[in-house]
């Protein structure tokens, strides 16, 4: 699974102003003819980022290239079960990426558009926001 | 000389909160400027604009703007187009004067093509672009709407860089480094035994890094 490799803080704040509003930067198709755009802001954990790229992977079998485009930066802290409240900050538990409405999460290239479609649709399906299937157009 | 004639009224209201009553209203925001004059912040039809904005000629080629209310011809080149993040409508439209003559800059799509008889293709090869769009330098009335990558006679891993392409007459292509515009990429994996999951060619590209 994706996570930093080498960390400054180990606990983080939940960075809201990262997550609210629309995506200004990332919000363009850069790399592939597809892509699946986040159409609402939200937190993309690093084990849902891996399990549609699977499903993408799974789907297009050995045609095409994929691009990630977010990366899970942020990490979540968790208390243990049957903590009581206090005592400071919990553990890290897992790492997130903050994704903002519009953002391109996956893009896709070198495949017919029916299998592009068809793979996104079902990586679509493994991430916890609405997303769209996006195309490259015209002067974009 | 100019294919596309835009129909605009000059905007008196400017800044952000005027810019979305106009979006409100069905109306597209724009400004023209250079040509040693002064700028012109105008308005237009969303629906007719976004039309023409479909064309890939009306991104390359010079346009006239007839500007209710203002003498005089505006001929000018669409320089910059801005889109909603998530709706994917176009939220504003620079249009640069220019003379036929001038010697302007533009970024100008790459399109492969003879891609069905490329034999690294044939044999599971993909064309990668890696270059969507070069900037290329070139007289205003002759911007090429697209540039043509024969990819005809490519092999599996072959490369087409800058100076191996014939751009058209008078178009240039600034460069330091002969960079590589498209290949025939072999998938990877390919003849192997690996898991399915390692099989499509992969990247992972980290945030902002592509801007």
């Amino acid at each position: 699974m994706l996570q930093p490799k080498k960390i400054r803080w180990r606990k983080h704040h939940k960075e809201l102003q990262r997550i609210r509003g629309k995506s200004p930067r990332g919000a363009s198709l850069n790399f592939g003819q597809y892509g699946l755009k986040a159409m609402e802001p939200g937190r993309i954990t690093a084990r849902q980022i891996e399990a549609a790229r699977i499903t993408i992977n799974r789907h297009v079998r050995r045609q095409g290239r994929v691009w990630i485009r977010i990366f899970p930066d942020l990490p979540v802290s968790k208390k243990p079960a049957e903590v009581r409240m206090g005592k400071g900050k919990g553990s890290p538990e897992y790492w997130v990426a903050a994704v903002k409405a519009g953002r391109i999460l996956y893009e896709m290239d070198g495949i017919d558009e029916e299998m592009a479609y068809g793979a996104l649709q079902r990586a679509a399906a493994k991430l916890p926001i609405r997303t769209k299937i996006v195309v490259r157009g015209v002067g974009r | 000389m100019t294919d596309f004639i835009v129909e605009a009224e000059l905007r008196e209201e400017t800044g952000r909160s005027a810019a979305r009553r106009l979006r409100r209203a069905g109306k597209l925001p724009g400004i023209i400027y250079g040509g040693d004059k002064p700028d012109l912040p105008i308005t237009m039809d969303y629906n007719t604009v976004s039309k023409l904005l479909n064309e890939e000629l009306f991104h390359t080629s010079m346009l006239e703007v007839k500007v209710k209310g203002s003498r005089g011809k505006n001929t000018v080149m669409l320089k910059d187009s801005q889109y909603d993040p998530l709706k994917d409508t176009a939220t504003h439209l620079d249009f640069m004067r220019v003379s036929a003559s001038d010697s302007i800059t533009m970024d100008v799509p790459v399109v492969a093509i003879n891609t069905e008889k490329c034999p690294g293709v044939a044999m599971g090869g993909m064309v990668s672009i890696i270059r969507h769009s070069l900037e290329v330098s070139c007289r205003a009335d002759s911007v090429p709407e697209h540039i043509e990558i024969d990819c005809g006679a490519l092999e599996l891993g072959a490369s087409v860089h800058i100076e191996d392409i014939t751009l058209p007459a008078g178009t240039e292509v600034h460069h330091d480094v002969n960079f590589t515009i498209l290949n025939i990429a072999v998938p990877k994996g390919a003849g192997s035994a690996e898991s399915e999951e390692e099989d499509a060619v992969e990247t992972e590209v980290e945030n902002g890094s592509a801007e």
